[in-house]
């Protein structure tokens, strides 16, 4: 997986890129999402959306633990698993029938359960960092995308 | 003896009802999406057209794992409320021993084999009625050596929805060839008498019988993390 970095100076760039990544990702892949508190990962995740033309607004699945939209051209999963443990207690919300439904799963928090990634199909990795440094609004993000696939 | 059976482990979910051993009645509910809907009025109708009250019933069997899961959990729950309600036992029977059931009578080394994505697949060999080592689940290409290394001369008999993923038919059609036939699950799901008659054979050769005490059953999901 080849990786690279974009740096993106507002929260609507951020949106944009999501919605360039949307427009390549076909049924069953699945989105790395990681990065910083407040990073934007939401953000990123809305742009998805914008690309599978859902209409609905995206919110934090940070105490649902998953959202689920069906209503764009393939059904989007938008997943946060701060607050699980482990990956049992993934499994034990569904998470394997969600992968088996055809439709986009995005995962918030991604890098705290390992087993994701050796149990996804085709990985989309996408590392939001904030640049407080630089200013409150910009955003370094680095990207992974699976073999033969470019933005 | 009057068995209610049920499976919801895949796609296609079954109800049946035998009596004495034989089948009286099997519905299918095929859309995956619709099991908690449909199963139920799926069991009534099974009881009002074969004119059998829900308390005549001396057995429930139902498919425990591997398989979906939330299909799984579908028709444990139901199993095991009607069990609890009715204060009869309730047979949990493996996934994968259900299927091998219904080619017992065949030649062949049974592989039943239920679709864990990415080129895996929850298996196990049998020959007749005995399973030969422990159940797995593992990518199908490792299922294809496994064979190849111990059942030399011997052909496949690949079973289960399984086979209903064209990744793994070509993956053992290249690997045995003529070696193995592939029963389409489309065609051959498993039969729910034969399921029905190894769920009260497991309940007639248990010594101790309340391990059919309805909360006695767990789903088996074979789990192969952590």
């Amino acid at each position: 997986m080849e990786a690279f970095t974009v740096t993106t100076t507002t929260e609507e760039e951020t949106m944009q890129l999501g919605t360039r990544l949307g427009a390549i990702l076909a049924s069953g892949d699945v989105v790395l999402l990681t990065g910083d508190l407040g990073a934007g990962k939401t953000h990123f995740t809305g742009g998805i959306a914008r690309a599978l033309e859902i209409e609905d607004y995206i919110t934090s699945p940070t105490f649902t633990v998953v959202n689920e939209y069906d209503g764009g051209r393939i059904p989007l999963i938008h997943f946060d698993i701060y607050r699980l443990g482990s990956y049992d207690e993934l499994f034990e919300i569904g998470f394997e029938d969600y992968l088996e439904r055809g439709g986009i799963c995005v995962i918030e928090w991604a890098d705290l359960i390992p087993e994701i990634e050796e149990r996804a199909g085709r990985i989309f990795k996408i590392d939001i960092r904030r640049m407080d440094h630089v200013s409150p609004n910009h955003r370094e993000i680095t990207i992974c995308l699976p073999e033969g696939e470019r933005l | 003896m009057k068995i209610l059976v049920i499976d919801t482990a895949c796609n296609l979910a079954r109800v049946a009802l035998t009596e004495d051993g034989v089948l009286r009645k099997e519905i299918t509910v095929d859309d995956k999406r619709r099991h908690s809907v449909k199963l139920l009025p799926a069991i009534e109708t099974l009881l009002a057209d074969c004119g059998i009250a829900a308390k005549e019933l001396d057995l429930i069997g139902v498919t425990k794992g591997p398989g979906s899961f939330t299909g799984l959990r579908i028709g444990v729950v139901t199993a095991k409320t009607m069990a609890y309600a009715l204060r009869i036992p309730l047979v949990g029977v493996n996934t994968l021993d259900a299927i091998a059931a219904s080619f017992s009578q065949v030649d062949e080394i049974i592989c039943p084999l239920i679709d864990a994505r990415n080129t895996r697949a929850y298996g196990a060999f049998y020959r007749g009625k005995e399973r030969i080592g422990a159940r797995f689940v593992r990518p199908v290409r490792d299922t294809l050596e496994a064979f190849l290394s111990e059942f030399e001369n011997e052909t496949m008999l690949a079973c289960g929805d399984g086979t209903l993923n064209p990744t793994i038919v070509e993956i053992l059609m290249q690997g045995l060839g003529a070696r193995c036939r592939i029963v389409d699950a489309a065609d051959h799901p498993g039969k729910m008498e034969d399921l029905a008659n190894l769920a009260f054979s497991i309940y007639r050769d248990a010594p101790d019988k309340s391990v059919f005490d309805c909360n006695a059953i767990d789903i088996d999901y074979m789990k192969d993390w952590g």
